[in-house]
């Protein structure tokens, strides 16, 4: 077999970085049971410069994994609890005034980290959603006067939770929609639990200690961003994210009534990217529609609006993407 | 006294004025006071007047417009035409009129005055009286004056004893019975086949199959640098089959899915190391800008060539021919003969392409 010079090379080179990503998934295993999708949500959303929005009811290991990842690469990592009185300034930092130097100071806030986790994100109001939400997506944060760059890698991981809607606030879809990823978490199995249970009562969890280089995830993400994607999948992808917004021109004609809006060209990018991310986890120098199929519901799931109609009946906007996947012709 | 006066004076010009022109006097009589139903008798009209009067019946005029005048509310009826007759005399002039007059109702009936008009006077004719008998009164048996009685055919013909409206219009009968029996035709063929028109036999997923790997094959178009165009239509034609053959949406699923549904088959579960070398392959070409050698690219064509082979199912008629067979009839021997012929010629020509 012949092979094009560039996607042999690309294949090595992701084949030289396999030693990262076992070292970051036994890292993880150590602390984290199960879960396997949460894991390679985040680093998908790692390699993307992605963020993740995180759904799932409480002591699921949501903090423990974004703070394991944290000491496996030796970066820098803070939590913020988002609470209704909570402050656009307690995110991102403020000027405070030193009666010592007689002028402002900068008072970083806890924004400023390589991994941050913004631990039930609905609890905040707007502004501080807000606030979070424009740091994410410019990367850096204005106070007072100057700018700050804010450190690489950085990721966001916000979590959700769904049983609790009382005294919330819903992220707008024009915000949901900078998460690259919305990953739904379950319930560990029987057997998963009861190894969950052994390690817990055994005293104080192993220590997890740093092995990656924060400086190595950011070669690994210019290597991502070489992985080829072929127009077949180019359109793979345009097409189902067409399916979203006009169904019948698919042979979905029972979702014209389910789906209120489709979803938008950055969702479009955000499917190519982590699709590309799931490659080089696979070990792969291009993408194939697998891929694609493999990241879709994370990518979609909080892209697209559904109905009044669709809520009665109790259809998820998981079920709207099967349907999409099932009825759009695979290159 | 002055009373007296006034008598005098209007008997006087009473006097004068009949001595200066006599009113017309009008008589009628009919021909027949009494008539049965339907026939006609005459009234006779006499006008007398002088010989300077002008006048008429108004209701000969509307009996000449419509054909006939009603009287006694349209239970007899004036008939045109009339005839008229005018007899001068000395000093008068006597107007004949026969009138016909004929009823179509039994009764008895006073005939109104007949109104003359002369200029501004108008003069009235005496009453007549008209019995009108009922026809019931006449029998099938009464003898009609000068006609035979109605004779009976000498030589019936069943076209007597038909309705006259079903031998008038027996044509629109014909037709009517014509197309109930053709919709009933129609309906029984729709219920039999599921359509009207007869159906075309529809090739077979094998026949597509085997028709597009050959028609791919002759295309040239790895030979021609085409490798990308040549394995996207090589993955088209399998999956298409795949999906007539054994049910499978292979066209909406990607290579992983369609391996994991060939395993879970009992009759594609042996053959899956071929398939996936296809969409194995595929994918290096489609999605890796992999160009594959010359012997993969057949390779993969003959893989789907044996994989469709393979997986033929043989037709309905020659599993019972063979069953035939292993029961000893002689007639489904033959058969079985003919189907392995049949397969013999299939492979015969696989390893020709080879």
């Amino acid at each position: 077999m012949e092979e094009t010079l560039n996607i042999r090379e690309l294949n090595d080179l992701i084949a030289s970085k396999a030693g990262f990503l076992s070292l970051i998934r036994s890292g993880m295993d150590r602390r984290i049971v199960g879960q396997k999708h949460l894991v390679d949500s985040l680093l998908i959303a790692l390699l993307c410069n992605g963020h993740v929005l995180l759904e799932g009811v409480p002591g699921l290991a949501k903090t423990l994994a974004i703070k394991t990842l944290a000491n496996l690469v030796s970066a820098k990592y803070s939590r913020v609890q988002f609470t209704p009185d909570l402050l656009p300034a307690d995110v991102i930092g403020t000027l405070i005034y030193s009666v010592k130097k007689e002028t402002f100071e900068v008072k970083k806030g806890p924004i400023f980290a390589n991994f941050v986790l913004a631990d039930e994100i609905n609890r905040a109001p707007a502004k501080v959603q807000s606030a979070l939400l424009e740091a994410m997506q410019e990367r850096q944060v204005t106070i007072g006067d100057e700018t700050f760059s804010l450190p690489e890698p950085f990721l966001v991981m916000a979590t959700q939770n769904p049983i609790e809607q009382e005294g919330t606030y819903p992220l707008p879809e024009a915000q949901v929609d900078r998460f690259l990823l919305k990953v739904v978490i379950g319930y560990p199995t029987k057997e998963e639990e009861k190894i969950i249970i052994r390690q817990n009562i055994k005293g104080e969890l192993d220590p997890v200690k740093p092995m990656i280089d924060p400086r190595e995830i950011l070669e690994v993400q210019k290597i991502v961003e070489k992985i080829y994607i072929d127009e077949k999948i180019e359109n793979y992808i345009v097409d189902i994210v067409f399916a979203t917004r006009q169904p019948a021109k698919f042979g979905l004609t029972d979702l014209q009534s389910i789906i209120s809006f489709g979803a938008s060209p950055r969702a479009s990018i955000s499917l190519a990217k982590a699709a590309r991310a799931y490659a080089f986890l696979q070990g792969r120098g291009y993408v194939i529609p697998e891929d694609v199929r493999s990241v879709c519901h994370d990518v979609l799931r909080h892209r697209i609006g559904l109905t009044y109609e669709a809520e009665a009946n109790n259809i998820s906007t998981d079920e709207v993407i099967t349907d999409i996947l099932d009825k759009v012709v695979v290159p | 006294m002055s009373s007296l006066k006034y008598i005098f004076i209007t008997i006087l010009a009473c006097l004068l004025s009949g001595v200066a022109s006599a009113s017309p006097v009008i008589k009628a009589k009919l021909d027949s006071a009494t008539v049965v139903m339907g026939s006609i008798t005459t009234l006779h009209l006499t006008v007398e007047q002088d010989p300077g009067v002008k006048g008429h019946f108004p209701l000969f005029k509307i009996a000449y417009e419509k054909g006939y005048a009603g009287l006694c509310g349209d239970s007899v009826e004036l008939r045109a035409p009339m005839k008229i007759d005018t007899i001068k005399n000395n000093n008068s002039l006597t107007i004949k009129y026969d009138v016909p007059v004929q009823s179509f109702d039994s009764g008895f009936y006073k005939l109104p005055e007949l109104e003359f008009v002369a200029g501004v006077d108008t003069f009235r004719s005496n009453n007549v009286v008209l019995k009108v008998l009922p026809v019931a009164n006449v029998t099938a048996e009464t003898p009609i004056a000068d006609y035979a009685n109605v004779a009976d055919p000498e030589n019936p013909s069943i076209f007597d004893s038909l309705p006259d409206w079903l031998i008038n219009y027996w044509w629109i009968f014909v037709i009517v019975i014509g197309i109930v029996i053709a919709s009933i035709w129609l309906w029984k063929r729709y219920r039999d086949t599921g359509r009207i028109l007869p159906k075309k036999p529809e090739p077979t997923p094998y026949e597509v199959a085997i028709a597009g790997l050959r028609g791919l094959k002759e295309k040239k178009l790895w030979e021609n640098g085409m490798e990308k165009e040549y394995f996207t239509e090589l993955t088209d034609i399998l999956r298409i089959y795949l999906y007539r053959r054994f049910g499978i949406n292979a066209m909406e699923m990607t290579s992983r899915q369609i391996l994991a549904a060939l395993s879970s088959n009992k009759e594609t579960k042996d053959k899956k190391p071929m398939i996936r070398q296809i969409l194995d392959m595929a994918d290096f070409v489609k999605f890796a800008k992999v160009r594959p050698l010359p012997a993969d690219n057949i390779k993969s064509l003959e893989n789907a060539m044996t994989f469709v082979e393979q997986t033929n199912p043989l037709p309905p008629e020659e599993k019972t021919g063979e069953d035939d067979a292993k029961n000893g009839n002689g007639a489904s021997d033959k058969d079985a003969e003919a189907i392995q012929s049949a397969v013999k010629g299939n492979k015969a020509e696989k390893g020709g392409e080879k």
